[in-house]
């Protein structure tokens, strides 16, 4: 529901204040294209966030900032920084720590491994986002691109908003010439949040601090339909079932009655049962994934760009297929009835 | 031979033949007959002339002839019978005939000078033994006639004594036309009302006297106006000579004639000792007399002191007398002294019916204050304009519970304890009531020698040394000096008192409580009205509140509601307060709505009257804080009574700002502090700040600083230059030190959330650099010029 109203918030800004900047003018991200790569470091228990961002040619703005929210309720873990890495760069890891304390308790800790060439540099902020942000001679120009965004951190891929900034140059935009009168400036906080691009990524959460497997499931099932919706996960023939599963429900119906099943069989207290149900659907992300990476070079696609024949992305299938491992690895080892039998064997 | 010759020996023939021959008087007449019509007033006569005639029988041995020798050498020798004429000059004639006869003859000799006969001789001469005729005579001829008043100015009605003479020419052989037997008629031709001829008993204008008649005549001047210019016209021998004098009336005198009872002594005026002085005067002529001068006074023969009473300190009376002889003058100085007498009262406030004790001092002339005890002393007090009581009433203290006490708004020469009871009720509040006292002091002696020492009735001496009074406290005014008219000296001496002699007053409010409800000091943010563009100056921040109401309760005496009274509201700003020193600028907040607006009763201001309802509250509905932040007082008084007031300190702030400098110690500083000297000296404290924006600001330049050290940053450290955030409480941050809120010099800078960087000689990419790093810490740029104005968490 949260998020529900966020994106609500989003679009009213999108939608409405696009034309009023381009009537003055301004420098404004209708379109960027964003990527996201995760990739999990099962010895430190890391996972390393990769964005590659595409400049729209038809854009009037320069990308100077790209945001990722990392913000975390009260309820979620509080993961430890052990691990983490970044940019040798003798600035980056020093304004970690200078301003990680006064965040901590509200974000999830990134160690920002690189960014672009240039005065680009990872930083933690206020608004509870990572942010990769550079200067105005090193901005990423229209139709232009670069995927040199890269992060790590101990929390699981989920479903984050995002937001790619233009360079907004006061000093010319709001000449005294223009506007001899401060007073008279217009509202420059709306203008600049209207020009910017919002969008949803793959970024870092930090788990429940008191998990529950029923919810988490719950939680993948979401995640499987936000993917779909958000086009990371195609809606088209299953190639890839299990016995149990048929083609034509599709990708994304089978993947939720995997996890219908994995809940009832939770809910009965088959832990053993519902780590099979979980690890069919691992295998079957993996094959879904594979499958379509062969298809993006069968085709010559890039994988970056979206397409409408999409089996999977990258994004869908690290929500997928870290958040399930990350389910399986918490489910009890023995099932209920299992227990319950070894409790009910007499004492020799 | 020349005639000249010719006479010599005839005369000389004459004179011998005379001498052998008997000599014959005959009758001679002489006359003097001017002519009526012309040796008055006709022409003057040019030529002397003689005519003679002898019918007789002469003897031809003898010579017959008249002669006329003139004064020029004019020898004129004529027959017997015939006419000679000589011209008339200033001197002397020898004038003669003769002429021998057997038997006598008719004759006839006269002598003329012009038409007036001088001398004549006629007659029939028998003579039968024959005769001789001879005479001569010496006719002294004057070139005119003169006369003269004795004085030249005499006075009215004296008399003026008159002479007359000839006049010779002062040239030798000038004409002579006046013979001095002749009569000079004299007129009175001018001021004939001034006097007139006397002569013995005559009076006449116009006498005819010769020369040597005058000594009878004399002119007295008792004509109806007696006074003025007099001409006098005299004529005699066709000659006209005019004379005058001046008939002066007599001078006056006057001599004023002062009180029997005043010697010339200082007066000493009291408000209860206002004499009316009477003068009179003597002069002369006294009255009845020919001119007796009119008398004039100045300013008046009676002299009211209390037209003079703390007015003047001397007054010349001056008398002046003036008739046609002139002007007299006479004047007498006053001079006048007046004791300032202090009434003090304690208490000198007084609530409605309260009552204040008296005391006196007198005030002396170098302003020091001398107590004048009571029992030393006898007082006389008075209420200036309040007669009716309405500003209060005196009353004594009696000593003795068996005498009444005296009441009044003037008490006249007590020697009790005066005390003062302020009126009951009163129009406005305070009320001042003015007190004019005199005093006068008791001069004790012993009663009699038997029975001991005993105190004896006092006598009331005035300290200035004037009149007396008994004991009982009847003044005695001495005769002859009639008491003023109270009303009068009353004017004077409101009149006067204020300037002079200071007036003692006491001051009377209304038993009236007034009071601030919810007393304790009040806090209020500055008022942040948005900016023009809808941008907020602070108003959504947490806690924001820059209104109140709050009620004012009016009480009479009695702790009753006080209603319809009208309470004034207002604010008075602390000067330097807030963080405005404006040592450069304006250093006084302008009064009025700028310090805030009040409402209440459908209307608003500052200052804003309201009337108490019926329960006595006067309530502010609205209390707008003003948009400078200070400490102020928020006054309440009744708008009858500005005294009576109460107040409330009211300090209008951002809560919780801190100052930056002592908010980070670092041995290596990001940044600097960089601000004008004139804005050190308008507002030494500009770096005041939230606490989340001082930390967030800090570690947003320390990145920055951090950041321009490292090779991505270029490898150069830059420290920010910090200059404007917050006043230490907020509000209006005027940098021109004007209080200028309608065009405000900041903007913003409100509530400690925005702060101002100098751009030094930061490029491009460090200015976003920085942009980034305060914006990473919730901070927001706002294009103010031509500083980088950054504004945290929304904020301004």
């Amino acid at each position: 529901m949260r998020n529900l109203v966020l994106v609500l918030v989003m679009l009213t800004f999108v939608s409405k204040k696009p034309s009023y900047a381009q009537d003055l003018q301004y420098p404004s991200l209708v379109k960027v294209q964003i990527h996201a790569t995760i990739m999990y470091d099962v010895d430190h228990n890391m996972f390393q966030y990769d964005y590659a961002l595409a400049n729209d040619a038809a854009n009037t703005g320069s990308i100077v900032e790209f945001e990722v929210d990392i913000s975390r309720d009260e309820q979620s873990a509080n993961l430890d920084t052990v691990g983490l890495r970044f940019e040798n760069d003798s600035f980056t890891e020093g304004s970690f720590r200078r301003n990680f304390p006064h965040l901590q308790a509200r974000i999830v800790p990134v160690g920002f491994l690189r960014t672009p060439d240039g005065t680009w540099t990872g930083r933690l902020s206020d608004d509870l986002t990572a942010s990769f942000g550079g200067t105005r001679s090193y901005v990423i120009r229209p139709g232009k691109r670069s995927d040199a965004f890269e992060m790590m951190s101990k929390g699981l891929p989920s479903i984050r908003w995002c937001i790619v900034s233009p360079f907004f140059n006061f000093d010319s935009l709001f000449s005294e010439q223009r506007f001899p009168n401060e007073e008279d400036i217009p509202n420059t906080d709306s203008i600049q949040n209207a020009v910017k691009y919002r969008s949803w990524t793959i970024g870092p959460m930090a788990p429940p601090a008191h998990f529950d497997a029923l919810a988490w499931i719950d939680t993948l099932l979401s995640y499987s339909r936000q993917s779909t919706d958000l086009g990371w996960l195609g809606k088209g023939h299953d190639n890839d079932c299990d016995d149990d599963e048929r083609p034509d429900d599709g990708i994304v119906k089978n993947i939720e009655l995997r996890l219908e099943k994995a809940k009832r069989e939770l809910t009965k207290g088959d832990s053993v049962q519902t780590r099979k149900e979980l690890e069919k659907l691992v295998q079957k992300v993996e094959r879904i994934w594979k499958r379509s990476q062969e298809e993006e070079k069968k085709h010559k696609r890039d994988q970056r760009e979206r397409n409408e024949n999409v089996i999977v992305t990258s994004e869908a299938y690290a929500l997928l297929k870290y958040n399930t491992e990350y389910l399986i690895e918490r489910l009890p080892a023995k099932s209920k009835n299992e227990k319950d039998d070894k409790d009910k064997k007499p004492k020799k | 031979m020349s005639s000249r010759s010719t006479f010599s020996c005839l005369f000389s023939l004459f004179f011998l033949a005379s001498l052998a021959s008997s000599q014959v008087i005959i009758r001679e007449k002489v006359e003097v007959k001017p002519n009526p019509a012309r040796s008055l007033q006709g022409t003057l006569a040019s030529e002397l002339r003689v005519e003679s005639s002898f019918d007789g029988p002469v003897d031809p041995t003898y010579a017959h002839f008249v002669y006329v020798k003139g004064p020029c050498d004019e020898n004129l020798v004529g027959d017997i019978s015939g006419v000679l004429t000589a011209p008339a000059l200033d001197g002397f004639y020898t004038i003669g005939y003769t002429v021998t006869s057997p038997s006598g003859g008719g004759f006839r000799f006269a002598v003329y000078l012009g038409d007036s006969l001088l001398w004549l001789t006629e007659g029939p001469v028998a003579c039968p033994n024959g005769c001789t005729l001879k005479s001569e005579r010496i006719i002294r001829l004057y070139a005119g006639f003169t006369f003269w008043p004795q004085y030249a100015l005499i006075g009215s009605g004296a008399t003026n004594y008159f002479g007359a003479a000839e006049s010779t020419a002062t040239a030798p052989c000038s004409s002579g036309s006046w013979y001095g037997e002749w009569p000079i008629e004299l007129e009175i031709t001018k001021g004939q009302d001034v006097g007139m001829f006397v002569d013995g008993a005559v009076r006449s204008y116009k006498v005819v006297k010769k020369k040597s008649d005058f000594y009878t005549l004399t002119f007295v001047a008792d004509g109806e106006k007696g006074y003025g210019d007099v001409e006098i016209t005299a004529r005699s021998g066709g000659l006209t000579v005019v004379k005058g004098f001046k008939v002066v009336a007599p001078a006056p005198t006057v001599r004023i004639v002062s009180p029997w009872w005043w010697r010339g002594d200082p007066i000493t005026l009291a408000f209860d000792n206002l004499p009316i002085l009477d003068f009179t005067e003597t002069h002369t002529p006294r009255p009845g007399q020919k001119f007796e001068p009119v008398i004039t006074w100045d300013p008046n023969d009676t002299i009211n002191t209390a037209d003079y009473y703390n007015v003047a300190n001397e007054l010349y009376v001056k008398v002046r007398a003036e008739n046609a002889g002139g002007v007299a003058r006479d004047s007498v100085k006053l001079e006048f002294e007046t004791d300032c007498i202090k009434v003090n009262f304690d208490p000198p406030e007084l609530s409605t019916g309260d009552t204040a004790r008296l005391s006196f001092q007198r005030v002396n002339e170098d302003g020091t204050l001398q107590d004048l005890p009571l029992g030393s002393y006898a007082f006389s007090v008075m209420i200036v304009g309040g007669e009716d009581s309405s500003k209060g009433l005196f009353v004594t203290e009696e000593e003795s519970p068996y005498e009444e006490p005296k009441i009044g708004t003037e008490l006249l020469n007590e020697t009790s304890q005066i005390l003062y009871v302020a009126p009951a009720t009163i129009q406005e509040s305070p009320m001042k009531a003015q007190v004019i006292a005199s005093a006068w002091e008791l001069m004790w002696w012993k009663k009699g020698e038997t029975g001991g020492p005993e105190k004896a009735a006092p006598e009331i001496q005035s300290i200035q040394g004037q009149g007396k009074e008994n004991a009982k406290g009847a003044r005695l005014v001495p005769a002859g000096v009639p008491q003023n008219s109270r009303g009068r000296a009353l004017e004077a001496v409101m009149k006067a008192m204020s300037s002079w002699c200071p007036i003692s007053e006491v001051t009377v409010k209304r038993n009236i409580s007034l009071q601030i409800l919810v007393h304790s000091p009040w806090s209020l943010w500055p008022y942040l009205p948005q900016q023009r563009n809808g941008k907020s100056r602070g108003a959504d921040r947490p806690g924001y509140n820059a209104k109140r109401s709050f009620r004012i309760l009016v009480l009479d005496g009695s702790n009753e509601p006080a209603k319809n009274e009208v309470v004034r509201i207002s604010t008075m700003f602390q000067d330097g307060s807030g963080g405005h020193q404006h040592a450069f600028g304006e250093p006084h907040l302008p009064e009025g709505t700028t310090q805030g607006v009040l409402y209440g009763q459908n209307k608003g201001g500052n200052p804003l009257t309201l009337s108490t309802d019926e329960n006595g509250f006067a309530v502010v509905d609205l209390f707008i804080a003003s948009q400078i932040s200070g400490k102020y007082l928020v006054t309440a008084s009744l708008a009858s009574d500005p005294t009576t007031k109460d107040t409330v300190n009211l300090e209008v702030r951002v809560p919780g700002l801190v100052d930056f400098r002592d908010l980070i110690v670092l041995n290596e500083r990001p940044f600097t502090f960089a601000q004008s000297d004139t804005g050190t000296g308008n507002h030494p404290n500009n770096t005041w700040c939230a606490t989340e924006m001082g930390n967030r600001l800090f570690l947003g330049i320390l990145d920055f600083y951090e950041w321009t050290r490292s090779p991505k940053g270029g490898g150069k450290a830059v420290q920010t230059s910090i200059n404007d955030m917050s006043l230490v409480w907020g509000g209006l941050f005027d940098i021109k030190a004007n209080w200028n809120i309608e065009h405000p010099s900041h903007s913003l800078h409100r509530v400690g959330l925005g702060v101002d960087i100098n751009r030094g000689a930061m490029n491009g990419d460090q200015l976003d650099e920085l942009t980034r790093d305060v914006k990473l810490r919730h901070a927001t740029r706002d294009p103010e010029r031509p500083m980088i104005h950054y504004e945290f968490d929304g904020g301004n």
